[in-house]
């Protein structure tokens, strides 16, 4: 407990109590209160002129983190960079060159649609860094757009292609298990009929009557009909300026105007027409012009290879399409 | 009133005079302590508060900002990488109708550390095998050596195996060749026309149209052939090096040389086309020795490194589809 303070009175010659209170107390508390302030300025002072604002240094704590974030959106940019450069070199140099087509200069390349929406960089000129990274950002969706055109146009074209090589004439009418005798004669050979030399334009496939005749590429149906020397005669329009023809046949399997497969049965060997033993005559024209048929199909092609191939044909279905 | 303050002592029964005790002193300066650091936390807000310095404004604005953009350009970057993402389907869809194989997968990520590990690994083997073979070649030249002296002859080099080594096409046909122009290699390849496996009696390089075609060694220009049908080779050219080895250059779109013509290494001969059957303009090159198809690959060891060539041999083992 706190004691009691005396202070002698001479006036009295006593000693009476004596308490801290008026002046006296008003004194004391401003010196504690003035000399705290004084301290704790001085403090202040050292504090702001050694370690700054502490305002400062909880936003530049901050700003190291954000920048730090920041960083890794900066890999992600230079990764995607990165990626769509690959798909670019691909593109242009392995695509194009496999498809025959030149790759895309520069200038399509870097001219793309802009932006989709106009963004207000005004406040971001102050702040080089995000600015120059929303500038790489919106280059590459410019890219990126220009990449997804191009890959486009690259699936159309593989697309055609392999329309067109699923067109082409190449493998043999007949399976080499039901050739009987191949005659290899293009040109001028005797007619073993009107005993002339005339011009053979096609190829002669000695098979048993009823071997099933395969057409040897994709195509549409032009011709079936019956002529004095074809006699039952299939025509099929390949496209691409190709031709086949499929002669003295002794029946059909197809009908004008149906679309074929290779490897798919359109009819079936005879001995109609012209002709003086059950053989399938074949034909290959480009532009109109009969060409050595030879020429069309793989020779080296083993049977189990082109049984294969004429199973893929007779399922009737178009994968390219 | 005097200014001292006394306190009433009960035992002795006195007033004594106060003394500053210690712990008046400890307990006043605590307080004061105390007083000065609330001051200072108040005067330290107080500035905090009130004033602002440009480091401040900066700092602020600039953390504001990566705030507002970040998710903005997230988001569109995303978008992006969703888009690329899609585009590598169509590239992977794009390989497989092209090539009728998988593509091959992507490296995986680069390590550059441990790729010289593996370097240096491949050097020290690849060392200890040299070293292994010099030792044996040594031995096998002293062998010889003695052989030969025992039976009273000179060693001497096969002079035609030298010159079957001097004529042997051991270069690449195409000039500046990038791996990546190797499309197809030698054995049972998918046929592009009717897709059956077929026998590929050379090796196909993709390059674009125009692109040099350069003879693979010295010899004479045995064949030059132009051909309008679009099947089997086309516009090609052959060229027979002697000691049996023929070469064939093949879809070329434009011929350089005439048939009779002597022809040195590296000298071109042409360019790459598309001509007669050819899905793609590329170079069907072929090596022909003593009348059989050889695998190309296994004779173009000059001018390329030994990591080079594994790649190529990699690449040409690769069961794809050719491009005739």
């Amino acid at each position: 407990m706190a004691r009691i303070r005396y202070r002698y009175n001479p006036a009295t010659c006593k000693y009476e109590p004596w308490y801290l209170k008026g002046k006296a107390l008003r004194r004391k508390v401003m010196t504690f209160l003035g000399l705290s302030l004084v301290l704790g300025l001085i403090g202040c002072y050292a504090f702001v002129r050694h370690v700054g604002s502490l305002d400062e240094m909880m936003l530049s704590q901050r700003n190291v983190a954000l920048k730090t974030e920041w960083q890794i959106l900066e890999e992600r940019i230079l990764n995607t960079r990165e990626h769509l450069d690959e798909l670019i070199a691909k593109d242009d140099h392995n695509y194009r060159v496999i498809l025959d087509s030149s790759p895309l200069s520069p200038e399509i390349r870097e001219a793309g649609i802009g932006g989709s929406e106009k963004f207000d960089k005004a406040p971001l000129t102050v702040f080089p860094l995000i600015m120059q990274r929303y500038s790489e950002i919106e280059d590459l969706s410019r890219k990126v757009g220009v990449a997804v055109q191009s890959f486009d146009e690259l699936g159309k074209m593989v697309k055609q292609r392999m329309t067109m090589w699923a067109s082409r004439p190449a493998i043999q009418p007949i399976s080499n298990k039901q050739l009987d005798r191949l005659h290899m004669t293009f040109g001028a050979r005797f007619h073993p009929i009107f005993h002339v030399y005339m011009d053979h334009k096609g190829l002669d496939f000695t098979a048993a009557d009823g071997t099933p005749v395969y057409a040897t590429g994709d195509g549409k149906i032009s011709m079936v009909y019956t002529s004095d020397s074809y006699g039952k005669v299939i025509f099929i329009d390949h496209g691409y300026d190709y031709e086949t023809r499929y002669a003295h046949l002794s029946g059909f399997a197809v009908k004008s105007g149906e679309h074929v497969k290779r490897g798919q049965v359109i009819g079936f060997v005879g001995n109609t027409g012209n002709s003086v033993s059950s053989h399938l005559h074949y034909e290959v024209l480009f532009k109109g012009h009969q060409i050595n048929p030879i020429n069309f199909f793989q020779r080296d092609l083993n049977n189990k290879e082109y049984e294969r191939l004429i199973e893929i044909g007779s399922q009737q279905q178009y994968p390219l399409d | 009133m005097s200014k001292f303050s006394y306190y009433y002592n009960p035992e002795t029964c006195h007033y004594e005079r106060a003394k500053l005790s210690p712990g008046d002193i400890i307990v006043y300066t605590i307080g004061l302590m105390l007083m000065s650091v609330a001051c200072f936390a108040g005067l330290i807000f107080l500035y905090n508060f009130l004033l602002e310095t440009d480091t401040e404004k900066k700092l602020r604005a600039e953390n504001r900002a990566i705030l507002q953009y970040k998710p903005i350009l997230e988001t569109k970057l995303a978008l992006i990488e969703n888009t690329l993402a899609e585009l590598d389907e169509q590239d992977k869809v794009l390989y497989t109708q092209l090539f009728n194989t998988t593509p091959p997968s992507a490296p995986a990520a680069k390590n550059s550390f441990s790729q010289e590990m593996v370097l240096l690994a491949d050097a020290v083997e690849f060392r200890s095998l040299l070293d292994k073979l010099d030792t044996k070649t040594t031995q096998l030249v002293d062998r010889a050596r003695y052989v030969n002296g025992v039976f009273g002859e000179d060693i001497h080099i096969d002079q035609e195996a030298l010159d079957v080594l001097m004529v042997m096409p051991a270069i690449q046909p195409l000039q500046d060749v990038v791996l990546d122009h190797f499309a197809s290699g030698f054995g049972n390849r998918i046929n592009p026309f009717h897709k059956g496996t077929y026998h590929h009696d050379g090796v196909d390089y993709a390059a674009p149209r125009g692109t040099v075609v350069v003879a693979t060694g010295n010899g004479t220009v045995t064949a030059v052939k132009r051909s309008e049908l679009q099947a089997v080779y086309g516009n090609y050219v052959e060229i027979s090096h002697g000691h049996g080895f023929i070469t064939r250059y093949a879809h070329l779109e434009e011929i350089t040389i005439k048939a009779g013509q002597k022809i040195s290494k590296g000298m071109p001969v042409g360019t790459v086309g598309s001509s007669g059957g050819s899905v793609a303009p590329h170079l069907h090159y072929e090596i022909i020795r003593d009348g059989d198809h050889v695998d190309p690959v296994l004779y173009m060891v000059e001018n390329l490194t030994s990591q080079a060539y594994s790649a190529l041999k990699a690449k040409s083992k690769k069961q794809n589809q050719s491009l005739d």
